[in-house]
């Protein structure tokens, strides 16, 4: 068979067959129940934005890999970058008026410029959530729990979390958190430790969210004392998920409680986002 | 039985120091792939699996995952834009990536030089900060003909004693990196085997 040259598309983003699409579909249908039991409702925000609005609230490493363009009277457009940036702007714009707190899901993808260490992904497929208008270790330990419901809905039963805060960046100097960040351990001296959440000490605020867990849940529940810097708006809790043997997370999130005010709605927030193709593969492998 | 820990070392002189100092903390490969036509080999224990690839290739299997851990030096680790953690220097292997010249050479001063190397990631990084323009030729061996033959004006290449490049009759200009032996892994790996690499990271720093 020959392959005409105009028919490739670019690397990185994917079609599907209506076999495919039906798998896809499927799991979409999956994790909205999940969501849904737990009250968290749909929202979907426009695949275009203008630059600028979003810009002053993206991490710079989003704002890096953006994709942008020009409309016709020449503003600059971007390609969603990022469902948390673009749902706090919602909500700020259109749902300061709604009872708090508020359960939000989405299931679209996000456009980003791959990074040359990173998968060659341009359209990241991703479904999460967001609880706004809300802290405290109870709203931490729902989100999590959320995330392992959805696994464990999806037929995973082997996963671990990995748990971190951003106030661990205290416990390294600028220069070690620049190591622990390029991954040269060799200049940091020592390796990271990962911890039980039995060696968390009582009076730290991840014991409280560890305590607000299920013991199932606390038991595949590790602390990564290397993880403080995953997304720049975190600002407390950071987690990745992991299923057993994968390299890369299907799942990562965190509390940001400083995001909504720069859209001018001061409101606590916490959220994860799956990786939908990473849990499309894992699941047409293992299960 | 948990799977074996897998060691991508770069063959050549580092296998040869790598073996050495598995072989002081009682761990031995049942085939020596210095003799051996084999590829890999596993120790007595069954709890190692060794394989010998090239230098540059060390870090391609290790942030695939194909390996748990690799043996390459820095020159190879600071080129390659693989994304490896670094778990210890080793402290062996030890050599410089250096600018080296025709004696007498003002290249450095100047603002637009041609640079033969085998290293033009870190090469072209070190003129970038200078401020300095240089184009790169990227040469796969014998670097120090390229300023003798008119191919460029200086070379970025490797030295550990600095012979060759006297016996071709070049200066050292400038040190760009001093590199060694460096045990690596990837996050995957450090994420699920753990308590293995990191007992064993701990032996290798202390023999």
């Amino acid at each position: 068979m020959q392959l005409m040259k105009n028919m490739l598309t670019p690397i990185g983003v994917s079609d599907f067959t209506p076999d495919e699409a039906a798998h896809y579909h499927r799991l979409i249908g999956i994790l909205a129940n999940s969501f849904e039991s737990k009250s968290y409702r749909l929202v979907r925000t426009g695949s275009v934005e203008y630059y600028e609005t979003l810009a002053h609230a993206l991490p710079e490493q989003l704002r890096e890999q953006s994709l942008k363009f020009f409309d016709a009277g020449g503003r600059t457009l971007v390609l969603r970058p990022d469902h948390t940036t673009a749902i706090a702007r919602l909500v700020a714009s259109r749902m300061q008026n709604d009872s708090l707190p508020l359960r939000l899901y989405y299931t679209a993808p996000v456009f980003r410029s791959p990074l040359s260490s990173d998968a060659p992904y341009l359209e990241h497929m991703q479904g999460g959530v967001e609880l706004i208008g809300v802290s405290g270790p109870e709203a931490d330990a729902e989100i999590l729990t959320l995330c392992a419901d959805a696994l464990g809905a999806c037929g995973f039963k082997d996963f671990v979390f990995e748990i971190g805060h951003c106030d661990f960046s205290q416990l390294y100097t600028a220069t070690q958190q620049q190591q622990i960040h390029a991954g040269d351990f060799a200049g940091l001296g020592f390796v990271p430790d990962m911890l039980p959440v039995s060696a968390l000490p009582k009076d730290s605020a991840l014991y409280a969210v560890s305590q607000a867990l299920s013991s199932e849940i606390q038991a595949k529940t590790q602390i990564n004392m290397s993880l403080f810097h995953g997304v720049e708006h975190y600002t407390g809790l950071v987690f990745r998920c992991y299923l057993e043997g994968l390299r890369f997370p299907i799942a990562s999130g965190g509390r940001y409680d400083v995001l909504l005010s720069k859209f001018g709605y001061d409101q606590p927030a916490v959220g994860f986002a799956f990786d939908l193709a990473m849990l499309q593969r894992a699941m047409e492998i293992t299960l | 039985m948990t799977k074996p820990l897998v060691i991508a070392a770069a063959k050549g002189y580092l296998l040869s120091e790598a073996l050495g100092k598995f072989s002081a903390l009682g761990i031995e490969f049942k085939d020596d792939l210095r003799t051996s036509r084999k590829l890999s080999t596993e120790d007595t224990t069954g709890r190692l699996v060794l394989l010998q690839v090239r230098p540059w290739d060390v870090p391609t299997y290790v942030e695939n995952g194909a390996a748990d851990l690799g043996i390459a030096g820095l020159d190879v680790l600071d080129e390659k834009p693989e994304p490896v953690l670094r778990l210890i220097d080793l402290k062996y292997g030890a050599c410089r990536l250096v600018l080296a010249g025709p004696p007498g050479c003002d290249a450095l001063s100047r603002h637009n030089i041609r640079v033969a190397t085998k290293y033009p990631r870190i090469t072209s990084a070190y003129f970038n900060k200078r401020g300095i323009k240089a184009e790169l030729i990227k040469l796969y061996g014998s670097i120090e003909l390229a300023p003798i033959t008119g191919l460029s004006d200086i070379i970025s290449d490797l030295t550990a004693t600095g012979a060759t490049l006297k016996e071709n009759n070049l200066d050292i200009l400038e040190t760009l990196l001093e590199s060694s032996a460096h045990l690596i892994t990837n996050a995957g790996s450090l994420r699920w085997r753990h308590a293995d690499i990191t007992s064993l990271t701990a032996r290798l720093s202390q023999c």
